[in-house]
C-alpha cells in the first residue's frame, strides 16, 4: 500500500513541479522512475507515456475549448509525428537501455540549459502547466487566452511581441501552406516542420516525452507560427504521439498497470494544482533548484548510460 | 442563389469552431471519465495491499477480459479500461475534427 501512495506522491510532484516550470511530466517521470523508484527504463519510458497521454488530452481539450491551437496544422504535423512514434516505439525495443539512458542525459541537459536561459531573462512570461486546466482558468481570469509554455523550450524561444507583430489580414491563401494558417500568421517552412515532427515522434517514443521540446520551437521560429498557437498546438499533437508510440509499448506488454495507475493519477492530481497555482507563484528560485537537480539527473543518467549506475 | 464569399467564410468559421468545442467537450470529459477509472483501480490496488514495485510479472493487457474484469471489482481491469479510453480519446479527436475540418 505504501508503494502505491508513494507512486502517487511522486507522480504529483512531477506533474506539480512540471507543471509550475512549464515542463512536460515525462521529463521529470521518467528519472524519477529509474533513479529512485529503481522501475527498468524501457517501463519507465512506457508509463510516462501514459502520463503524458493524459495531461495532454485534458490541456488540448481547454485549448481547443478556447479556439488557442490550430486544429488543421496539428492535424497535418501529428500525421507525420505519430510516423516518427511509430519508428521510435520500434526503435526502442532494439536499443540497449544503455542507449536510451545516454539519449535522455542529452535532453536532460538540454532543458536544464534552456531553463537557465529563461531564468535569466529579466522579464519573462507565466510559465503555466501541462495540465491545460490552468488555462481555463487563466482564461476565465483575464478574459484572454493565457499562454501556457509547456516546456521550458517555448519559453526559451519565446518571442517579444510575438503576435501582435503580426499583420492582422493577409492575402487569399494560394498554397497548401497557406491554408493552414491563422489569424495573422502564415505557414512557412512545412516541409521542413514534417520532417522535425518525425523528429519530434522519435524523441518523445524513446524517452517518453511529449516531444514539445521540438515542436513548439520549430512551430515558432522555423514556421513562423505565434508561441501560444504553437504550444497550443503541440500540446494537441503530443496526445496522438504518445498513443502512436504508447499502443507500441502496450502491445508488447511493457506497461505495467500497477506503476502507470498511480503515476498518471499523481501527475494528473500534481499538473491540475500546478496550473492553477501557477500564476500565483514566483517561480524563479523553483527554476534554478529544478535546473540543478535536472542536471544532476543528466548526470546519473550519463553513468547509467556508462555503465556506472 | 450563392452566398457571398464573406458570409461563406464566416459560416466556415462558425462551423470549425463548432467542431472545436465538441471535441474539446469530448477530451475534457474523456479525460476525467478515464482518470476516474484509473483511480478506482488504484483505490481497489492499495485496499488489496499489492505492492506495485515488487518484481515480478504484472497482469498482461488483454483487452476482451476487462469487462469480467470490472465486474468482478478487479483493480487491473479498472486501470486498463482507463489506460485505453485515454489512449482512445486523441485518435477520437482526429477522427471526429477530420469529419469537418479537412
Amino acid at each position: 500500500m505504501i508503494a502505491g501512495l508513494v507512486l502517487v506522491a511522486g507522480g504529483a510532484a512531477a506533474g506539480l513541479f512540471g507543471s509550475l516550470l512549464g515542463l512536460g511530466g515525462g521529463v521529470l517521470l521518467v528519472p524519477l522512475l529509474t533513479l529512485v523508484f529503481g522501475v527498468p527504463l524501457r517501463e519507465a519510458v512506457a508509463v510516462s507515456l501514459v502520463a503524458v497521454i493524459v495531461t495532454s488530452t485534458a490541456g488540448a481539450g481547454v485549448y481547443l475549448r478556447r479556439h488557442v491551437a490550430n486544429l488543421r496544422l496539428g492535424m497535418v504535423l501529428e500525421l507525420f509525428a505519430a510516423m516518427g512514434a511509430l519508428a521510435g516505439g520500434t526503435i526502442a525495443f532494439v536499443l540497449d537501455e544503455q542507449v536510451l539512458a545516454g539519449l535522455f542525459a542529452v535532453v536532460l541537459t538540454w532543458v536544464a540549459l534552456s531553463m537557465a536561459r529563461q531564468g535569466r531573462r529579466p522579464t519573462e512570461p507565466a510559465v503555466a502547466g501541462a495540465s491545460a486546466d490552468t488555462g481555463a482558468e487563466r482564461a476565465t481570469d483575464d478574459e484572454e487566452p493565457a499562454v501556457p509554455a509547456l516546456d521550458a523550450v517555448a519559453g526559451a524561444v519565446a518571442l517579444d511581441g510575438d503576435d501582435q507583430a503580426r499583420p492582422e489580414t493577409l492575402p487569399a491563401p494560394v498554397t497548401f501552406a497557406d491554408t493552414l494558417g491563422g489569424d495573422g500568421y502564415r505557414i512557412g517552412r512545412l516541409r521542413f516542420g514534417m520532417l522535425a515532427s518525425i523528429g519530434a515522434g522519435l524523441v518523445s517514443a524513446l524517452l517518453g516525452v511529449g516531444g514539445g521540446i521540438v515542436k513548439v520551437p520549430v512551430m515558432n521560429v522555423a514556421m513562423g507560427v505565434p508561441l501560444k498557437v504553437a504550444t497550443a498546438t503541440s500540446n494537441m499533437m503530443i496526445g496522438i504521439t504518445a498513443t502512436s508510440s504508447a499502443v507500441i509499448y502496450l502491445l508488447r506488454g511493457e506497461i505495467n498497470p500497477f506503476i502507470a495507475g498511480p503515476t498518471a493519477v499523481g501527475v494528473f492530481i500534481g499538473a491540475s494544482i500546478g496550473s492553477r497555482i501557477a500564476g500565483r507563484l514566483d517561480v524563479r528560485f523553483l527554476r534554478w533548484l529544478f535546473v540543478i537537480v535536472v542536471l544532476y539527473t543528466a548526470f546519473e543518467m550519463a553513468r547509467r548510460a556508462l555503465g556506472l549506475g | 442563389m450563392t452566398q457571398p464569399a464573406g458570409q461563406q467564410a464566416t459560416a466556415t468559421r462558425q462551423a470549425a469552431t463548432a467542431i472545436e468545442s465538441l471535441v474539446a467537450q469530448i477530451l475534457v470529459v474523456g479525460t476525467y471519465v478515464a482518470v476516474g477509472l484509473i483511480l478506482v483501480g488504484v483505490v481497489l490496488m492499495l485496499a488489496a495491499g499489492t505492492d506495485p514495485l515488487s518484481p515480478g510479472a504484472y497482469p498482461p493487457f488483454d483487452l476482451a477480459s476487462i469487462p469480467a474484469q470490472i465486474r468482478s471489482g478487479d483493480p487491473t481491469g479498472f486501470i486498463w479500461a482507463g489506460i485505453v479510453l485515454v489512449m482512445a480519446l486523441p485518435i477520437g479527436r482526429v477522427v471526429v475534427a477530420s469529419q469537418v475540418s479537412v
